[in-house]
């Protein structure tokens, strides 16, 4: 099953006649996800590796009603637009890979979609993946087999390449992934750990789930208050970047978060601790990962 | 991008936020009114023009009550050293008489995951230590982004935050004007601390912090604000030339480069991945000579610049390029610049290489025909090698080399 994705997916690519648009569309395609229409607007008309264009996203639904999905593969300033039309136009889940979108676009949007009840998961995502059911976006890039066997368990990472690296060490370890997906390191994600976690805590095919934290904003916080107040019931390994930074002098900021350390929060330091306070596992080094979570699942079948 | 006083004030006049009469010096030619100046406002305030916080404490504003002493405090803070960053010049400011001091900022926050405005009675210090000492008097409301603030949000903000009859109704429109500003001009945060009042009962922006959002630069052709740093200290020679490598070249980004002190070269991929590397290396005891992060799919003369900068530093006792199995970027291209420094630069240090992705093969035999041909000391790993895990090869080599160089000099 996983989360978000599977093989009930049709998706509509906004932005496909691109370069990197209808690169990732012709791997999504190669991959077995069900891409039914293209839109660029000024474009339709053409086609992209057999999927049709449309220069709108609604007439892209009304030759293709069973769409339910959109990956957003437009230019930075054009992505509030494109998510909102999607939205607008009743698709309930929209992915957007664009990265650099200006803050003040995305609290648009995420208001915007807040209100109408639609997910949007990024920007600056890598994808979701459920591994032999569906990969939107570019995860796994053009051999995802390679990275994401199936398995039980799940991957939300702020980081791209991180996604795939952890889906990676977990499978040479031996597991496989249920659904892995990043949500982006901006301020504004308009999708956090806190939001999905219950969503693989409803997953009856995820039995842990591995985040991916970076500094920065709030969001670590949250999943471990999240996890405290009994919302995520299920083994939780977490690994937190940055580490480093907090050493180093101040003013600068690595990674993409780029964010406002907020409120005494933010630290990765202050995030470990307080997801550690909540018990949740989390490795120091990166690929220490797989032998918490082996712990946490050796731990749990005792406990059961 | 963060603006100096002198420009963030010179926008809030725009939007009628009133700020003190001032006039900005950035040369000493220029420095010839200020006579005029002080005989018309009277008292006046020298403030040196930095990027750092905490410029009172650290002697960068000076209170001068003739015009032989702000003549004096403008030679003294023109280029004056703050907190390791140079002045840009000096704002030279009537000094207002003040009843009081507030705070206001708007900026975003991730629990509401929308623009915040912050109102407090209590001006003057940092805003964490003022939601810390004084949550009471501070106010922190979340503004509906596609809204906008209108007028009756912000007379409510301001009569909770204790603000009452003309005080609330003034207050209020100085945060409407705030807001347009922060909204029009894509601004991340825009911070007046202290907001002043004075006797007659009007506020002035005192001082402005404001941080543009370099993601939106590009729908605002109008600005036209030279470039900067941004680290606390003046760009090294290296961090420049890497600037200028994303200059004119928006494919992929290679051009992030920031020199620390250690001896470890990084050629790191990735945003996520490069902040773990470092905590890898550091955790096993290594120090690394810079950060970096490449990708997004960068050419191959991106890597060869990045590269050339990275492994110039002097006194580097190995190389660890690194990067996470890729999803998109074409490591075989990537790998192809990064040889192409190897060959300018022929480092008699070691090398350790891990990555995989769309590519990788081709990469590797790249890699290892460079190791022949340049008679290189480099190790290479695919994704069988976990990422961190490689660090711990990349410190042994880096020991092998250094007890190598000992045995020469003795």
């Amino acid at each position: 099953m996983g989360i978000l994705v599977d093989e009930n997916t049709r998706v509509v690519v906004q932005g496909i006649t691109g370069r990197e648009g209808s690169f990732v569309a012709n791997e999504m395609l190669r991959y077995g996800t069900k891409v039914l229409a293209g839109v660029t607007p000024g474009k339709g008309g053409e086609v992209v590796h057999g999927v049709p264009v449309y220069d709108t996203l609604k007439q892209a639904l009304a030759a293709h009603p069973t769409i339910n999905t959109s990956l957003v593969y437009v230019p930075p300033l054009s992505a509030k637009d494109a998510a909102i039309e999607a939205i607008s136009n009743g698709i309930r889940l929209v992915n957007i890979i664009t990265e650099r979108v200006p803050i003040h676009d995305t609290a648009d949007l995420y208001s915007y979609a807040v209100g109408k009840g639609a997910r949007v998961v990024g920007p600056t995502s890598v994808g979701i993946l459920t591994p032999g059911k569906c990969k939107l976006g570019p995860i796994g890039g053009t051999n995802p087999d390679f990275q994401f066997k199936p398995g039980r368990i799940g991957i939300v990472s702020k980081s791209g390449s991180m996604t795939s690296e952890t889906a990676w060490v977990l499978c040479q370890a031996g597991f496989g992934i249920s659904t892995a997906l990043s949500v982006g390191g901006d301020v504004i994600a308009c999708s956090t750990f806190a939001d999905l976690l219950p969503l693989f805590e409803a997953d009856p095919d995820t039995d842990a789930v591995v985040m991916f934290g970076e500094p920065g904003g709030v969001y670590e916080e949250q999943a471990a208050r999240l996890v405290k107040a009994g919302g995520f019931t299920k083994p939780l390994v977490a690994f937190i970047a940055g580490k480093f930074a907090d050493a180093m002098p101040s003013g600068i900021t690595f990674g993409h978060a780029g964010a406002i350390m907020e409120r005494g929060l933010g630290s990765p330091l202050q995030k470990v601790e307080a997801l550690r306070a909540a018990g949740v596992r989390v490795a120091d080094v990166h690929h220490e990962i797989t032998t918490l979570v082996a712990e946490a699942l050796a731990q749990r079948a005792v406990a059961v | 991008m963060n603006l100096y006083e002198y420009e963030g004030k010179s926008l809030f006049k725009k939007y009628g936020i009133r700020v003190p009469e001032g006039i900005f010096i950035n040369a000493p030619q220029n420095a010839g009114n200020i006579e005029a100046f002080v005989e018309e406002v009277g008292e006046v305030a020298v403030k040196a023009q930095v990027l750092s916080g905490k410029r009172g404490k650290a002697g960068g504003v000076r209170f001068c009550k003739t015009a032989e002493g702000a003549e004096l405090a403008v030679e003294l803070l023109l280029h004056a050293t703050i907190h390791g960053s140079e002045s840009v010049g000096v704002l030279v400011e009537q000094r207002l008489a003040i009843v009081g001091e507030y705070y206001l900022s708007l900026t975003f926050d991730g629990w509401h995951r929308a623009p915040v405005v912050i109102l407090s009675q209590q001006g003057g210090m940092e805003v964490e230590e003022l939601t810390q000492r004084h949550p009471e008097k501070t106010v922190i409301r979340p503004i509906d982004s596609i809204f906008g603030l209108p007028e009756w949000k912000a007379r409510e903000i301001a009569a909770e935050a204790g603000f009452r009859e003309e005080r609330m109704r003034k207050m209020a429109d100085l945060m409407v004007r705030a807001y347009r500003c922060f909204r029009e001009n894509d601004i991340r945060l825009l911070e007046i601390n202290p907001v002043i009042e004075t006797p007659k009962v009007n506020f002035f922006a005192a001082d402005a912090v404001v941080i543009l959002d370099d993601d939106a630069m590009t729908r605002h052709r109008d600005f036209n604000y030279p470039p900067r740093g941004g680290l606390g200290r003046p760009l090294t020679e290296r961090e420049l030339q890497a600037k200028l490598i994303d200059q004119n070249d928006y494919r992929g980004v290679a051009g992030k480069y920031i020199e620390l002190d250690g001896d470890i070269a990084m050629m790191s991929a990735g945003g996520g991945g490069s902040i773990t590397n470092m905590d890898a290396l550091i955790s096993y005891g290594g120090r690394p000579a810079n950060y970096t992060e490449y990708g997004g799919n960068p050419p191959a003369e991106k890597v060869e610049k990045l590269t050339r900068v990275v492994l110039s530093k002097p006194e580097l006792t190995a190389c660890w390029h690194v990067g996470a199995v890729a999803n998109n970027t074409r490591v075989d291209i990537t790998m192809e610049g990064f040889i192409a420094g190897l060959r300018a630069i022929r480092p008699p240090f070691p090398i350790v290489v891990r990555r995989g992705g769309p590519g990788w093969e081709e990469a590797r035999a790249a890699l290892e025909r460079a190791r022949e041909e340049l008679h290189l000391d480099m190790t290479i790993f695919g994704p069988e090698m976990p990422m961190t895990e490689s660090a711990k090869v990349v410190l042994q080599k880096s020991e092998e080399y250094k007890s190598k160089l000992r045995g020469l000099n003795c």
